[in-house]
């Protein structure tokens, strides 16, 4: 499928088209509203929203896209009005996904919760400025975490220090283990109001 | 206007339902379609100097074993919001 830009925007969001059959998606839904294809979904694939000093380090094999500039210095807008975002995680095809509030994560880097009956780990690290999700369940077992205080996290359980970007636990009960990473992605909190009408915004 | 940064599989996945709550959908048409973007010029990290600062931010994916960095200050413009690629085998489709 390839995918253009229609110029058609939905209550101000993106509508994406394909070439190949002419249907309209919508953006942020990643679910194809209008065409032969209506009804289908796009898969949300584990994309991070990073600083390229992060990336490049943890990726030392990474290409990255070479195109002409098209703004000197977005970044800062996202960080200078964080109130404006969330950080929203599907939970899959049919069922409300839940978010958090940019501002709640950088006070609280480790936010636990449950939505829909699923178990979710929110971390955000600051320096790096990344979001993730995680599925904080280890053997059967859904672990409680908080952050340590050192731009780590510990499970209240074990006591264990994991890594709260890679889910891997260094030290502990559970060294050596890591948590099952989940697709997430940053949003205007606004646009994802108007789309997820009944999603629960943990602020 | 774009809302939020998606990295998606171009592959269709069968199977949806309607969520209840979810706003009609009426587009609303601003500007003609703009050319789908296609496997653009990347480089590798070593020669990344000229186009991105440490201190930017990107959308990173890997998809298999290959990983890959999408600056956002290339990605800004409504003709650049959705850029399909392959990586890993796969075909994908980054936006902001």
């Amino acid at each position: 499928m390839t995918l253009q830009v229609s110029g058609m925007l939905w209550e101000r969001s993106l509508v994406i088209r394909d070439l190949e059959t002419g249907s309209l998606w919508s953006h942020l839904l990643g679910k194809c509203m209008d065409g032969k294809l209506k009804g289908e979904t796009l898969e949300v694939l584990p994309g991070v929203l990073t600083t390229w000093a992060d990336w490049s380090k943890r990726h030392p094999q990474t290409t990255v896209l070479a195109m002409s500039r098209t703004a000197k210095k977005f970044n800062e807008d996202v960080w200078r009005t964080p109130k404006r975002f969330v950080y929203g995680v599907p939970l899959g095809v049919g069922r409300e996904a839940p978010a958090v509030t940019l501002p709640k994560l950088m006070k609280s880097p480790v936010v636990g919760m449950s939505s829909d009956g699923v178990a979710l780990l929110v971390t955000y690290e600051l320096e790096s400025k990344r979001c993730q999700a995680f599925d904080p369940t280890v053997d059967g077992k859904v672990l409680a975490f908080t952050a340590d205080g050192k731009g780590g996290m510990r499970d209240e359980g074990s006591g264990s220090t994991w890594d709260l970007v890679t889910g891997v636990c260094l030290s502990g009960k559970w060294k050596g283990r890591t948590l099952v990473g989940r697709p997430g992605f940053i949003s205007y909190r606004r646009a994802w109001e108007v789309f997820h009408p009944d999603s629960e915004i943990v602020e | 206007m774009s809302s939020c940064f998606l990295i998606f599989s171009s592959m269709v996945l069968l199977g949806a339902s309607l969520v209840a709550g979810e706003p009609e959908f009426r587009p609303v048409r601003v500007v003609k379609p703009f050319p789908a973007i296609q496997s653009p010029k990347v480089v590798a990290r070593g020669e990344a100097g000229p186009f991105v600062r440490g201190e930017e931010l990107v959308l990173g994916v890997v998809v298999g074993s290959e990983a890959r960095a999408y600056p956002i200050n290339m990605l800004t413009n409504p003709t650049r919001e959705i850029i399909n690629d392959k990586l890993g085998g796969q075909a994908i489709a980054a936006t902001w």
